[in-house]
């Protein structure tokens, strides 16, 4: 008889603080990421969302709580293309095989190393750019090179950072089918978003972070005024549109004056 | 031909002419992960350092590789550990660490002046005293650098690109970085004599810095690097010997004209691109 591993989680998560300096970024965090999961996290700026990516991905240890990975994992990990060095020298290829967990030692890659780059890139639509340097690319292309990289790692688990940042409306799309793509086929799937609408609102389950856990669950039932305002700080409003909830920003006041009239009668 | 054939008579020439290829062009093979590290201030830092090891290792007796190696790789080592916290950064501990280091140099050569006059080679490079053993050390380093570069060629690169990122894909970093810290220590204390401590950082940085203004590609940059090492090398102890001027100035002036002439190219070649896009557009 087959055993069923498709719910154990990959990444478990208990009781998981994290701190730079003594200053704690997250705190009680409890959770677990399991095969074929499409986890959205959402939360404001400098609330540890890029942190708690990289506790799952065991590129920082927890200062409390303790991270548990089933077995080796292989995780493909997509940085916020701001921390990215543009004028570094490499080319788009070469960073895509970086992500190759090939043959370690020596100068150079191997034929099917250079091929499975060139099919992903060609799939990401970027194919004719292999050759070109990082800093040529445009926004969504260089998003693109970096997704590359990711899968190049034949991963079980990728994470996202930011990754619909600064994108056009087709490269968000044809991202977030690659995403699906993965989750096909039971690739674990986590991103940071701060796009409520175009993005978190799409995907199965969210979870909303403001140092620690505020909620988790499907955007219908997570993306509330309440929850909201708990994890932003700012009151929102929500309408439905087939199905999927859209947040609107509430402004207290109007933000822009209303026109005043002028004495003639005419707007001001 | 006779001006190039000339030197060659000496021996101290011949030895003088392969340690400053082999110091060029490992200085430069080191350099250009310093400088794309944005740790260029590190070789500066490092060389002082171990000045503070290499007074130490005179006063006790005790072999210059072995006191200063220890003292540079031990520099090298805390220096990483320092870094590591976010508060301080890299270049403040760099700071920290070797200046206080190379002030133990000056203050233990300040108790004894009688020895002094040793250490201006240490300080100002002296390439054609050196021994056929500095030959075969700073050969032995080369080899040993450039054999542990082309083995980790591949996690050094996503180290060097991405630090935060590398472990997630896999990348032993911290083993890397003391890997890293242990070959740029022995870079240092090898062509020490050679180039002398307050001439090594330029040694490290000038010709990766010239060899990125040219590629857009690490592969090319990191060969091309060694290249132009060797060849300030070269080109260094021949005006050294003609101009009767120190070989550690001589080298590093000759990476100054060649990173001006690399400089103006590329500008040269920036205006091309942009007239060419201005017209094709």
């Amino acid at each position: 008889m087959l055993n069923d591993t498709s719910s154990l989680p990959m990444v478990d998560l208990e009781g998981v603080g994290f701190a730079y300096d003594q200053e704690p970024v997250l705190t009680e965090v409890t959770m677990q990421i399991t095969p074929g999961m499409l986890l959205g996290v959402v939360g404001p700026s400098g609330s540890g969302k890029t942190t708690l990516l990289k506790l799952m991905g065991r590129a920082l240890s927890p200062t409390i709580g303790r991270v548990e990975v089933s077995g080796p994992l292989r995780v493909g990990y997509v940085p916020q293309v701001e921390t990215v060095n543009w004028h570094f020298p490499v080319t788009v290829d070469e960073v895509v095989l970086m992500g190759s967990r090939g043959r370690r030692l020596g100068v150079g890659y191997t034929t099917s190393e250079r091929r499975s780059a060139h099919l992903l890139l060609h799939d990401l639509g970027i194919g004719h750019l292999e050759h070109r340097h990082i800093r040529e690319l445009s926004g969504g292309q260089q998003q693109r090179v970096f997704v590359a990289r990711a899968l190049m790692a034949d991963p079980q688990l990728v994470l996202l950072d930011e990754p619909m940042a600064g994108v056009d409306v087709k490269t968000r799309q044809d991202v977030l089918a690659v995403l699906r793509a993965l989750v096909a086929r039971s690739v674990a799937v986590v991103l940071t978003t701060h796009d409520l609408n175009s993005v978190a609102a799409h995907l199965p389950e969210v979870v909303c972070i403001n140092h620690r856990v505020v909620a988790q669950g499907p955007p219908a039932a997570i993306l509330v005024p309440d929850v909201l305002y708990e994890t932003f700080g700012a009151e929102m409003e929500l309408i439905e549109h087939e199905g999927h909830p859209i947040v609107i920003d509430k402004h207290p006041e109007p933000v822009i004056a209303p026109m005043t009239r002028r004495a003639d009668g005419h707007p001001g | 031909m006779d001006i190039l054939a000339d030197p060659f008579r000496f021996e101290f020439f011949r030895n003088g002419m392969i340690v400053a290829a082999l110091a060029g062009g490992l200085c430069a093979m080191v350099g250009t992960y310093v400088v794309l590290r944005n740790m260029s201030y590190i070789g500066h830092g490092l060389s002082h350092a171990i000045f503070g090891g290499a007074v130490a290792s005179f006063l006790a007796g005790i072999n210059f590789y072995l006191g200063a190696g220890a003292w540079g790789v031990t520099s090298a080592l805390v220096v990483n550990r320092v870094a590591r916290r976010r508060t301080i950064g890299a270049d403040a501990a760099i700071g920290v660490v070797t200046t206080v280091s190379f002030a133990v140099g000056v203050a233990l050569i300040s108790r004894a002046r009688s020895f002094t006059r040793n250490f201006e080679a240490a300080l100002f490079g002296n390439v054609l005293g050196v021994e056929p053993a500095d030959v075969v050390i700073v050969g032995a380093v080369a080899v040993g650098v450039a054999a542990a570069i082309i083995s980790f060629y591949r996690p050094f690169l996503f180290l060097t690109f991405d630090p935060d990122v590398a472990e997630m894909f896999g990348v032993r970093t911290a083993r890397l970085d003391a890997l890293f810290a242990l070959l740029l220590a022995a870079t240092v204390i090898a062509t020490m004599q050679v180039l002398g401590v307050t001439l090594i950082a330029a040694a490290l940085v000038i010709p990766p810095v010239t060899a990125r203004l040219l590629t857009d590609r690490f592969r090319v940059m990191l060969a091309l690097a060694v290249v132009l090492g060797i060849l300030s090398g070269l080109v260094g102890m021949y005006l050294s010997y003609y101009l009767d001027i120190a070989s550690g100035a001589s080298i590093v002036l000759t990476q100054g004209v060649g990173f001006a002439i690399a400089y103006t190219a590329s500008a040269q070649r920036r205006t091309h691109r942009r007239l060419a896009g201005v017209v094709s557009h």
